[in-house]
């Protein structure tokens, strides 16, 4: 980390304008501002869209030229998407299967890092090695023959069909194992000296100290599982049980010119997601920047 | 005991075991098992839910029919890698563009960062759907714009020739903030002391990124180039949100956005390839040889040893 104190490098444009400024250092450091700041807009402009047209009442929403700003503003959309979706339901369902998947990926995923980093047994490297290439693996390389075992198993059109295969994760295994190396022996062996058993030894002392990867792996888990399209589309088939993204391109094939009801849609299906990244960023900034994270 | 066979410590075998149990069943039963099973697939005719040996065996003829004689995927192939570079140039190098600006400016960039990155964080569906609405031809803001500062509209989605370059912009737009903060990391982990000799020996601005930042980040480029090669060629719910009509086929118009994975989706899971599990499971195994090849480099890459 740098210290803000220190000026660490000459780029720090900010403590050079302070120091000196001359003319075109100046110039250069409001232009890269404009520059960024323009850019940051047009990266958001597509959600003040969505924000503002799912207020908007119809009539501006058709208006020819183009309105931005609604010249009044109505929940009518809002009811559209709760009288003729499920989307609130899909919300709920989706929250569920993106919760479980993420508690029971990050508790297992700790477990076997603990292992894989803190315990000697014979193979643990060649098993550990194996389980990596996981990694490697697309999952659309798998879907094919993970729909026919659904089908074997029963599982079509229900959670378990999402839930039971992502229950392993071979990147949060790597992740954490990488994390556990760090935790110092002596601890472990002097909690081991007071009596702790082993999962004791795991639950109250290892995973506290792997706290900031094991937030970074939820929140990066959260938000691939709430944004999950795929798999769910494959094996999903009935409205009740489907997850957000589903109900919205559901909506979309049969009423896609009404852009009122598709952008609140659109509202509801980011607020928790943005939400919960808000909350949860800086294990991921820390999280991205020290392991680059998925791919 | 008898059935330890990893010698592992007494007080530990729970642990070691239960994790080896689930391993096997959750890694090997959900993964290794249907890796093995695809390829299994693409040797077969296969039809329905039926035990193997009730399944026509056919050898590699699937392989020789997708990568000689079937114009789609060698098309579709072609599209992909099309895609996939449009999207990997366009977000590389904004994305290292915006990351070297916004690092002067430590009080905005927390603000800026998160604009940037937004994209990246909602579902693919929504940003499809919302780019879809933003481009449309007609009436879209995107058009309007262009009219406002005196460039003709473009047809995007509508017409076959700018429509994958279209999909790929809005992934690229999708991918951009991610790689910024990559970038973000990379430009912390240079050395301060290097960048302040150059200045100090009266290099510019210009000269010291070239010569200096831009070379030493090279471990950083070449990470988001590799993984971004990997999700690009999956990429799908994207194109699917812009694509989707009133029937289920996408990756139109015309077939101009049907890349691999969309290809592999029509044949397997759709009523358009007629569920066809074994010349999608050899769809399948083409694109995992396709990026195991990338991970293989960039496995290499992230071992390589870069000194500063």
């Amino acid at each position: 980390m740098t210290s803000e104190r220190i000026p660490t490098s000459t780029f720090n444009q900010d403590s050079l304008r302070r120091r000196d400024g001359s003319g075109r250092e100046v110039a250069a450091y409001w232009l890269s501002l404009v520059l960024v700041t323009s850019g940051a807009l047009v990266m958001i402009v597509p959600f003040v869209f969505m924000v503002l047209t799912s207020f908007k009442t119809q009539a501006d929403i058709i208006a020819i030229p183009a309105v931005w700003l609604p010249s009044q503003l109505t929940l009518d959309n809002f009811v559209q998407v709760w009288n003729r979706t499920l989307l609130l339901r899909s919300l709920v369902n989706t929250a569920y299967v993106a919760v479980v998947i993420t508690a029971a990926t990050v508790f297992s995923s700790s477990l076997m890092g603990f292992v894989f980093s803190k315990y000697e047994f014979r193979g643990r490297d060649i098993i550990f090695a194996i389980s990596l290439a996981g990694m490697m693996l697309p999952f659309y390389v798998i879907s094919i023959p993970l729909y026919l075992i659904i089908i074997s198993l029963g599982w079509v059109n229900s959670y378990a069909a999402l839930i039971v295969p992502s229950l392993y994760n071979s990147f949060g295994v790597f992740l954490m194992r990488q994390f556990m190396f760090s935790i110092p022996w002596e601890l472990l062996d002097s909690a081991r000296l007071d009596g702790c058993s082993e999962f004791r030894i795991f639950w109250s002392i290892a995973l506290p100290l792997a706290k900031s990867a094991a937030g970074a792996l939820s929140l990066l888990n959260l938000m691939v599982y709430w944004n999950w399209f795929f798999w769910p589309l494959i094996v999903l088939n009935s409205e009740e049980k489907f997850t957000i993204s589903l109900t919205l391109t559901k909506f979309m094939g049969l009423y896609w010119t009404e852009y009122g009801p598709l952008t609140a849609g659109s509202f509801l299906a980011v607020i928790p997601i943005v939400v919960t990244f808000l909350v949860l960023q800086r294990y991921f900034v820390e999280g991205i920047a020290t392991t680059g994270m998925k791919g | 005991m008898y059935f330890n066979v990893l010698g592992v410590r007494q007080g530990q075998r729970a642990m070691v075991y239960g994790s080896l149990l689930f391993l096997v069943i959750f890694y090997g039963g959900f993964r290794l098992w249907p890796m093995a099973y695809s390829i299994v697939l693409s040797l077969f005719n296969w039809r329905g839910i039926k035990p193997i040996w009730e399944q026509q065996f056919v050898g590699l003829s699937h392989y020789e029919f997708a990568l000689v004689r079937d114009g789609l995927v060698l098309e579709s192939l072609w599209r992909t890698l099309v895609f996939s570079a449009e999207l990997v140039v366009i977000s590389t190098v904004l994305g290292l563009f915006v990351a070297v600006l916004i690092r002067n400016h430590r009080r905005a960039q927390p603000t800026l960062r998160l604009a940037y990155f937004l994209p990246y964080i909602v579902p693919a569906v929504v940003s499809g759907l919302l780019m879809r609405v933003l481009f449309q031809p007609q009436f879209g803001s995107v058009n309007a714009l262009l009219n406002v500062v005196g460039l003709p509209s473009q047809p995007w989605m509508a017409s076959p020739k700018s429509a994958l370059l279209t999909v790929a912009l809005v992934a690229a737009w999708a991918r951009l903030g991610y790689n910024v903060i990559l970038f973000l990391a990379g430009l912390d982990q240079i050395p301060s002391d290097l960048l302040d000799a150059a200045k100090v020996d009266g290099a510019g601005a210009w000269q010291t990124f070239w010569r200096i930042t831009f070379p030493l980040l090279m471990p950083v480029m070449l990470f988001v180039v590799v993984t971004g090669t990997i999700a690009a060629l999956q990429e799908f719910g994207v194109i699917y949100a812009m694509t989707l009509g009133s029937t289920e086929v996408v990756g139109g118009p015309v077939r101009a956005t049907t890349v691999f994975s969309i290809l592999l989706y029509l044949t397997a899971f759709s009523e358009v390839g007629g569920f066809n599990y074994s010349y999608g499971a050899t769809l399948a195994v083409i694109l995992f040889l396709l990026i195991f090849g990338l991970t293989l480099i960039q496995f290499r890459v992230m071992r390589t040893r870069w000194e500063y």
